[in-house]
């Protein structure tokens, strides 16, 4: 074995080796005991100092990210006095960085798995609600937009006949909408481009208003004070119609 | 019907050309490195690699290729591998010496660290628990330690016995 297998992976089999196991391994030969120089020096610093220097390390690397840049050069300079030669050092050093990474990449692997989780819970939720059973063919379309996504995205050109109650003025409002248009009036004029108060678009509408802030004195009115809505008009029509009689 | 599995041919220093999937020969990072480069060519040169050593590489990629790797737990914790690793993997590597350091060889030329692992920690199993003399026996290892050389070893690791 000695002669047969390169330096590097010797130190590689050394890293397998318990720290009672590793004095008998670096006893064997000269190329032993420097193969197991690495693994000392990782043992030395992990257990003889008291220190679990793979979380020091991976709660360095979260410093790091948050502006301190200095740990990474501090590990550096406390190996340097262990350690012969700054090679070594560096390459102790990217041990630890490798085992901190590997930590931080299960960290995220069970974060992602829990999120995962969660999501399919709440699809399970939402299709219990639709009344059917399979998650990914009862996603309610209300609970992701339109109800197909087929490149056909007029407006009520597929609502769904299990939307959730409350939504038939919205129905009313795309219907209208859809005949106004097909009317070739003016869309600019008279087109109705917000739902009524009380429907869900209005309340985003609203709530991005709020958020953006309070309007300047200059700017238009919010666009359902500015335009009255096809029936509104249809109302006003008759009235002086009713008056000019 | 299933589409044909998309095949490369490694070449071993004998010039044996060996077929493995390119989803299994992409555990070598080498092989991914040569087959990016060279995507017109199919055929992969190693010529550090000896035909017997390549096919059973070759069993091993072609094993692991939709499978799970597992991760060896540092250090081991036992020297039977059938504790510490699955069960296939442990037969995979209870191979006579000489073929166990061809295996590590390459491993590590192909560049594939999961059997670069498995194989490094099969060598450490064997170890274990053994004291120098058992372990150069067992390897073949001679001793070149001038007798100052060991005192100095001895003195140095001392702590470490102790612990």
């Amino acid at each position: 074995m000695d002669e047969a297998i390169p330096a590097a992976c010797l130190v590689h089999v050394a890293t397998f080796l318990d720290l009672r196991d590793l004095p008998a391994f670096a006893l064997v030969s000269r190329r032993l005991r420097d193969a197991a120089r690495h693994e000392f020096v990782f043992e030395t610093l992990a257990r003889g100092m008291g220190l679990t220097l793979v979380s020091a390390a991976a709660s360095r690397g979260s410093r790091e990210s948050q502006g301190d840049g200095d740990g990474s050069r501090q590990w550096f300079e406390l190996l340097r006095h262990v350690v012969p030669s700054r090679r070594e050092a560096r390459l102790i050093l990217n041990r630890f960085e490798r085992e901190a990474m590997r930590l931080q990449l299960r960290r995220r692997q069970a974060q992602l798995a829990h999120r995962a989780e969660l999501r399919r819970r709440r699809l399970r939720r939402l299709a219990r609600l639709s009344g059917s059973t399979s998650p990914a063919a009862s996603t309610p379309p209300w609970a992701t937009g339109f109800a197909d996504d087929t490149g056909d995205r007029r407006l009520g050109a597929a609502w769904p006949s299990h939307r959730p109650p409350g939504d038939a003025i919205v129905d009313e409002e795309a219907s209208l909408l859809i005949r106004h248009r097909a009317s070739g009036c003016d869309s600019s004029s008279s087109i109705p481009t917000s739902a009524p108060v009380g429907t869900d678009r209005s309340l985003r509408s609203s709530a991005s208003s709020h958020r953006s802030g309070s309007r300047s004195p200059s700017a238009p009115p919010p666009a359902r004070h500015r335009r009255a809505s096809p029936l509104a008009t249809c109302g006003a029509i008759w009235r002086i119609a009713a008056a000019g009689r | 019907m299933a589409a044909a599995e998309e095949m490369i041919v490694l070449v071993s220093q004998e010039s044996e050309r060996i077929e493995v999937s390119k989803k299994a020969g992409a555990l070598s990072a080498l092989i991914q490195t040569m087959t990016e480069d060279n995507e017109d060519d199919e055929e992969v040169p190693l010529l550090d690699v000896k035909a017997p050593t390549l096919r059973k590489i070759v069993e091993y990629m072609e094993h692991y290729k939709d499978a799970k790797l597992p991760e060896i737990e540092k250090p081991l914790r036992s020297s039977k591998m059938e504790q510490v690793v699955p069960e296939w993997d442990a037969k995979f590597v209870d191979a006579p010496q000489e073929t166990l350091f061809e295996l590590i060889l390459g491993a590590n030329y192909m560049d594939i660290k999961p059997l670069l692992d498995l194989t490094c920690a099969k060598v450490a199993s064997m170890i274990k628990g053994k004291t120098p003399e058992e372990i150069r026996k067992l390897f073949n290892i001679e001793n070149d330690f001038t007798p100052e050389e060991e005192a100095q070893v001895r003195d140095e690791n001392k702590w470490a016995e102790e612990t």
